[in-house]
């Protein structure tokens, strides 16, 4: 029988149709007679499977069309076209024995009950995933000793902090032991310190029962740190999908050069080798076209005072900032709108 | 490591499978109950002051039973002395205590602002959560109830009930197919805000119908009879006032007969509603807000 990985999308496409309304009595007077509908794409002809075992950053910027394709990838939204098969199933149909080897987690939604300790959560979770008594009390000790739980267990979670929350959230969400995880956000808002520490748990889950994980984030620390792989979306539209580094040599056609200075140039311009990015002190920072990097540095090195140089990728940041601007520019090109139509 | 479900393709093993899974289901729903109703009533007991609160505006059965028996100070009105009024309004209030329901203001608001996504994750029907949280406000309200009505009885020790084995057992059935209606009713509304972000106003003219032709207003049995005879075969008197006819002994063997069955007719129709609306609806989820 055919190899099938646990996450297949074929075409996937996501429209949703909303209505315009102008602002202002006259705008909502002409939307009650005639309204307007248009057509928004949020996910446009989308493709792509996912391993067992891998964990896939999702990038795109606001509005892109991770969330949409997270949401119907786990069951929340039908398909206006198109596949998606997640462990063989069918999302949409959302049958309980897909719903217990999956699980979504949302930075920005929550399962726990507000006015109760998040145990009760947890009890509740035991019960509608049918976890027996003895896999539950072993699974939260372990989660308990990951994400360092014991003192949270009991408080309301409205007491909780924000990353405690979290920290509960993923555990209420995880309970279940699910093989397939899509996490949405599930930093945001947090301090470093915690993101660092999700960070970790997710990669020692993901080691621990070999799950596969898709994740969205707009800290790039999550994606770095986590993901060898990216897929990047913009528009509805799959941009880049394939090895985060690789991204860097596709994308960017320049590389970084920096240099320290042993003594204040003599009249020699910075501007000659390259873009100048920053300049302070005897401290620069060069763009260099990529294919000329060894080149312009072996100059460099001879003909200025330098004491210190290194050429590094330039900060993914800046690679995914520019594969958008890309994207804009082509779609202005070809004349479409920036928005749905 | 592919899921053997995957593999399955054709049809007829798909619905073997879901059949197996349902008895499963069932089999197994007692002991999930178990578990959101402790949770639901870990809710009820943090908002109990409330609850006492919203109970509080159940009680306009007892406005109507004073203008009524004011009305009926200068002899019966269409059989009803002062004391069956009394006797009508006191059960017609625990009735509507006991049947209250108000699904629609969260399971609206949780379409709408999205939250219904957190439900939908779960392995188990939503309805099954919203039920939990109804059940665990009736188990409190007893608490509460079970006094009021001593207390009614030892103030009104000449009130006549119908209180034998058989009324007893068709009153208690039809207080919970009366919440049922109530419930599935008011879901129904619910569901609707899939596609209109009104749902609630079409709620409070079905609740308007409830206490016109519920028997809130007025016993069914003093509207002309046209009305009546309507009134009797429509949902709003089985969502209230049949199971207080029932204790009233006011209705012949045939009566109760065909309330029964038309009862378990307006049951029977709105399940499937519900089943077809939820069907439809569920396609439309934006799962917005996240």
């Amino acid at each position: 029988m055919p190899y099938q990985p646990p996450i297949y999308v074929e075409h996937l496409c996501k429209y949703y149709s909303v209505h315009q309304k102008e602002p202002g009595l006259i705008g909502s007077l002409r939307s009650f007679v005639r309204r307007k509908y248009i057509d928004v794409k949020a996910v446009d002809d989308v493709s792509f499977t996912i391993d067992a075992g891998e964990i896939v950053g999702f990038l795109g910027p606001n509005g892109a069309g991770k969330t949409t394709t997270l949401k119907v990838l786990s069951g929340l939204l039908y398909p206006t076209r198109g596949t998606a098969r997640v462990l063989g199933f069918i999302p949409s149909e959302r049958r309980p024995e897909f719903l217990r080897q999956i699980t979504l987690v949302m930075g920005q939604k929550q399962q726990l009950a507000w006015d109760l300790p998040a145990m009760e959560t947890f009890l509740v979770n035991a019960a509608i995933y049918e976890i027996p008594a003895d896999q539950f009390k072993q699974r939260l000790d372990e989660l308990t000793e990951l994400l360092d739980l014991s003192p949270l267990l009991k408080k309301q979670v409205r007491k909780l902090s924000l990353g405690e929350r979290m920290k509960c959230e993923l555990a209420a969400a995880l309970l279940h032991r699910p093989r397939v995880l899509f996490l949405d956000e599930p930093t945001i808002g947090l301090d470093v310190t915690m993101q660092t520490r999700i960070r970790q748990f997710i990669r020692e889950y993901n080691a621990r029962h070999a799950a596969t994980i898709l994740l969205t984030s707009h800290y790039m620390a999550d994606v770095t740190a986590l993901c060898r792989r990216v897929i990047v979306i913009d528009h509805g539209k799959v941009l880049y999908d394939g090895d985060l580094h690789n991204l860097a040599e596709k994308i960017a056609p320049h590389k970084l050069i920096r240099v320290e200075l042993a003594q204040p140039l003599n009249g020699q311009r910075l501007e000659d080798y390259g873009e100048v990015v920053s300049a302070r002190e005897q401290h620069a920072a060069l763009l260099v076209p990529r294919d000329a990097t060894p080149e312009v540095a072996a100059r460099m090195l001879a003909q200025l005072p330098i004491a210190d140089v290194t050429i590094e990728e330039p900060p993914i940041e800046e690679v995914i900032t520019r594969v958008f601007e890309q994207a804009a520019r082509a779609r202005a090109e070809r004349g479409e709108e920036e928005d749905g139509e | 490591m592919t899921n053997v479900e995957g593999r399955r393709t054709n049809d007829a093993g798909r619905r073997t499978l879901g059949a197996q899974v349902l008895a499963f289901s069932i089999f197994r729903l007692p002991g999930k109950y178990a578990a959101l109703l402790r949770r639901a009533m870990g809710l009820i007991l943090e908002y109990r002051a409330s609850i006492v609160i919203w109970m509080l505006t159940g009680v306009m059965p007892l406005v109507m039973l004073a203008v009524w028996y004011a009305l009926a100070e200068s002899g019966p009105i269409a059989g009803y002395a002062q004391n069956d009024f009394v006797a009508y309004y006191l059960m017609l209030t625990l009735v509507r205590q006991l049947t209250n329901v108000w699904v629609i203001w969260e399971l609206d608001y949780e379409i709408r602002h999205g939250d219904l996504s957190v439900k939908l994750l779960h392995p188990i029907n939503p309805i099954h959560e919203y039920i939990a949280t109804h059940l665990a406000d009736k188990v409190f309200r007893l608490w509460i109830l079970v006094p009021l009505a001593l207390l009614a009885w030892w103030l009104f020790p000449d009130l006549h009930y119908d209180v034998m084995p058989l009324t007893l057992t068709l009153w208690l059935a039809a207080l919970v197919v009366a919440w049922l209606l109530r419930f599935l009713s008011q879901y129904c509304f619910g569901i609707l805000a899939f596609w209109i972000s009104q749902a609630l106003t079409l709620n409070e003219m079905w609740f308007a119908g409830m206490l016109m032709l519920g028997g809130v207003v007025a016993p069914l049995d003093l509207f002309p009879a046209p009305v009546a005879q309507v009134a009797n075969y429509l949902p709003f008197r089985f969502m209230l006032s049949f199971p207080v006819e029932i204790l009233l002994g006011r209705l012949s063997a045939s009566d109760v007969i065909v309330g029964t069955l038309t009862m378990l007719a307006w049951l029977a129709f709105f399940l499937m509603l519900y089943r077809w609306l939820w069907s439809k609806g569920i396609r439309q989820f934006g799962a917005f807000g996240a």
